[in-house]
């Protein structure tokens, strides 16, 4: 059995697939966490759970919302699982009327009901079931209530597809569809289309779509029966009358029949625009007659969200107050808790690790081999990346804590004038601070961007976010060199990041990309108290891939490396100066002499760094050698100067993308000119910068 | 009887007693003001239709919440919900206040 768990963005879709499914997928509160259908087992029932991103409405605008609507289209779904969020009934009910009209049997799950009730709204689920002829289960995601009894409820539906549990509505699906006034010439005109559409699934629900304009119903009906299309134009010249397309028209008689039936008001603005001009006339505010299921509000609405609001989205205040707390994400990630706890691991595995595992190879009798290869390899190279754990799970932990929180989309509307300098929209900055984290989910949560032009370049832009495995790098240099104002030093990278970001995006948008207008449109949801655990599991599951590249990839790097290394033309045990990886070095370090690290060592670092980037400190901790964090020290001393060793982490900021990335791009922009594009474009950027700074500082005398 | 008659606008269709004034561009009043939308026929389409999913309508209440600095996004709320679009959107929501 499939199910497809379908609603508004932010509503709670992956909390619930969470819930249902026992795995854990990315939540946050903005619209658009998910951007790309998920796929989990449900193992009580033995069914798929599909997690699809959230739509308003079927008139899909941003490449995301795309991706639900072409799956509800395209894929086979035995049950959708709609989740309602029940603090905001009446716009979520809308998506919900519609998908009524699909064969398919729904489940509503009526999430929220605690902030519903926080906010003084009551709601009379079991009439409201009746009215919409089917289940409701209410939940809390967050907390997992409600699991059991959606479960069975999931089963119940399982066993009798056509019915529903409610006893008073035991009739098939096509008989319990709310019964929504759309008016004669709508229902006519429909009830011809479903007649041309016999030989396909959903008949109503594709013929109003068709009717709304859906570009691949559209296209799917026009193959079938072109002539439907004389239909459709009557019908929109008579609408048009009204300042309304057909799909608003709709969109108004069902919030009319909402607003009537289910809110207890007749007299609606919309019930004014779902009504014909005759009917106009007699309109007038008449008293309740309907008692509503949806008792009003009686508290002061998102008391908590406004005045935070207030502050941080302040006009003049905004901007400082982003900046500042991004400040103090770089100073618990750093100076106050990462590198005292880094330090701390540092001394575990170049003292007790590299010891114990010496003294067990002298034990069994290694071959010498095997005992460099241990120690020298794989201890050194691993090691090395694993050392820079806490910072990067810090630095995950806030930016889960900033996606938990609702702030995500505050800093899009605060950013967005400034980045609409820069061609980009305040929507692309969530991409760009996900991207602190790790490029490749950066450059995929540009999706939820409308405009094609705009999600391109903050592809293409993604990347000069300095990312964890750079921060690794980073820290280790910083660490090295200088002894003050590391954090400000740090700093320094990521801001010429972010301003060569800025620059290139001013830059392509001039020249390549003209720009349209683009539909700039945010939710702001209330706060929520970022929830414990969820915290805790979204930033280990972001933190974790760290951990496994360094198992995996980064292990088998280092053998490699060390292998390379071990090796020359001469044969095994050379000198590492006179090894094949040396020669590999060798051929291009003249092309670093002009940025003052023209030795093998650095060059070999940043040939391997496309891999992944923290694979620059392996390879460092390899070729010199390191067994500890002292003699990496002593050895980077013997080749850089704080200077050189400041442009050769400009270079490591700035060029070509690690090979993860480079694929991401590939993927979503689904074009080889822009990747390589961005290969090469990033590689003359970063040497050129490099350059600059290398140059100029010697011209002042730094070097 | 034609179902689909009418030309007129909502606005057309207010009681005699609403004043003559024109309705103002939605930026224009000030932070904090609660407005009427009258008429958003300049809206592009794809805007206006999102909007409409979402319950704004000509004739719903809306509330000014925020202004951002240099014709920067503004707030607004309807329906307890908050949303941000644009000052170029957001001066083709032509509202009265009241």
């Amino acid at each position: 059995m499939r199910l497809a768990l379908l609603g508004n963005p932010n509503t709670g879709k992956t909390s619930l697939f969470n819930m249902l499914t026992d795995t854990y997928a990315a939540v946050g509160n903005w619209s658009g966490v998910t951007v790309e259908k998920k796929s989990g087992r449900i193992k009580t029932l033995d069914a798929e759970l599909v997690d699809l991103p959230g739509i308003y409405s079927f008139k899909a605008l941003s490449e995301d919302e795309q991706v639900a609507v072409r799956f509800l289209f395209e894929e086979p779904v035995d049950v959708l699982l709609n989740i309602v969020d029940a603090s905001q009934l009446r716009r979520n009910l809308q998506l919900t009327l519609m998908l009524l009209e699909m064969d398919t049997p729904l489940i509503v799950a009526l999430n929220m009901i605690d902030v519903a009730k926080a906010q003084g709204l009551r709601i009379d689920t079991e009439k409201l079931s009746l009215l919409l002829g089917v289940p409701i289960v209410p939940i809390v995601a967050r907390r997992g209530m409600g699991k059991q009894e959606l479960l069975k409820m999931i089963r119940d539906v399982e066993h009798h597809p056509q019915k529903t549990t409610v006893p008073e509505i035991n009739q098939p699906a096509a008989f319990r569809r709310p019964k929504i006034d759309y008016g004669e010439r709508i229902e006519q005109a429909v009830a011809q289309i479903e007649v041309r559409l016999a030989s396909i699934p959903h008949r109503r629900f594709m013929a109003f779509r068709y009717l709304e304009g859906h570009p691949y119903v559209t296209e799917q009906i026009d193959k079938i029966d072109p002539s439907l299309r004389a239909l459709k134009e009557t019908l929109e010249r008579e609408i048009e009358k009204q300042g309304m397309t057909i799909g608003e028209y709709l969109t108004a008689k069902r919030y009319a029949w909402m607003d009537q039936h289910i809110f207890g008001d007749q007299a609606s603005v919309f019930a004014y625009h779902a009504h014909a001009y005759a009917d106009r006339q007699k309109m007038q505010k008449s008293p309740v007659s309907v008692s509503p299921l949806v008792g009003k509000r009686h508290t002061p609405r998102l008391h908590f969200s406004e005045r935070l609001d207030a502050l941080v989205t302040h006009p003049v205040l905004g901007i400082p107050i982003f900046l500042g707390l991004m400040y103090i994400i770089f100073q618990w990630t750093f100076d106050w808790l990462g590198t005292p706890l880094s330090d701390a691991l540092e001394a575990f595995f170049s003292g007790p690790v590299t010891d114990g595992a010496t003294w067990l190879l002298d034990t069994i009798g290694a071959a010498p081999f095997y005992r460099a290869l241990i120690v020298e390899g794989i201890i050194a190279g691993v090691g090395g990346v694993l050392v820079f754990v806490p910072q990067i799970f810090i630095l995950f932990f806030f930016i889960s804590l900033l996606e938990d929180s609702g702030y995500m989309a505050r800093v899009a509307v605060v950013m967005d004038r400034l980045m609409d300098r820069f061609g980009l929209s305040g929507k692309a900055f969530i991409p760009l601070i996900i991207g602190f984290g790790c490029n490749v989910p950066g450059v995929m949560a540009a999706r939820t961007i409308d405009s094609p032009r705009e999600r391109l370049l903050t592809m293409l832009v993604v990347p000069y976010m300095s990312c964890s495995a750079r921060l690794a790098v980073y820290a280790l240099f910083v660490g090295t060199f200088f002894k003050h104002g590391q954090g400000f030093i740090i700093l320094s990278l990521y801001v010429l990041g972010v301003v060569m970001a800025l620059a290139t995006a001013k830059w392509l948008s001039l020249s390549t990309f003209h720009r349209l207008p683009s539909l700039f449109l945010v939710e702001l949801p209330p706060y929520r108290l970022p929830h414990g655990r969820t915290l805790f599991r979204s930033t280990w599951e972001k933190g974790k891939g760290f951990v496994k590249k360094a198992g995996t990839f980064i292990l088998a790097g280092s053998v490699v490396i060390w292998l390379l290394g071990y090796v020359g033309p001469q044969g095994i045990d050379v000198p590492i100066d006179e090894s094949f990886l040396a020669q590999l070095g060798n051929l291009f370090a003249p092309l670093f002499t002009p940025l003052g690290f023209p030795f093998w060592q650095a060059v070999v670092a940043l040939i391997t760094g496309f891999l992944a980037k923290e694979v620059v400190i392996s390879t460092l901790n390899i070729v010199f050698y390191a067994g500890s964090a002292q003699m990496l020290t002593q050895a980077l001393y013997a080749h850089f100067t704080p200077l050189s060793a400041y442009a050769f982490l400009v270079f490591m900021a700035l060029y070509i993308p690690c090979l993860a990335t480079v694929a991401a791009l590939l993927k979503e922009s689904g074009s080889r000119k822009w990747m390589v594009f961005s290969m090469s474009y990033s590689f003359v950027l970063a040497y050129v910068t490099s350059l600059i700074i290398y140059q100029v500082g010697r011209l002042l005398g730094l070097g | 009887m034609a179902l689909f008659s009418s030309t007129k606008t909502y606005a057309e269709h207010l009681p005699s007693d609403t004043p003559v004034t024109d309705p103002v561009p939605l930026p224009s009043i000030p932070t904090g003001e609660r407005a009427v939308i009258e008429r958003w026929d300049a809206l592009p389409d794809a805007m206006r239709e999102r909007l409409f999913t979402l319950g704004l309508a000509p004739g719903e209440t809306i509330v000014l919440e925020r202004k951002m600095l240099f014709r920067g996004p503004v707030v607004v709320a309807f329906q307890s919900q908050r949303f941000a679009l644009r000052y170029e959107e957001a001066k083709h929501l032509l509202v009265r206040i009241g």
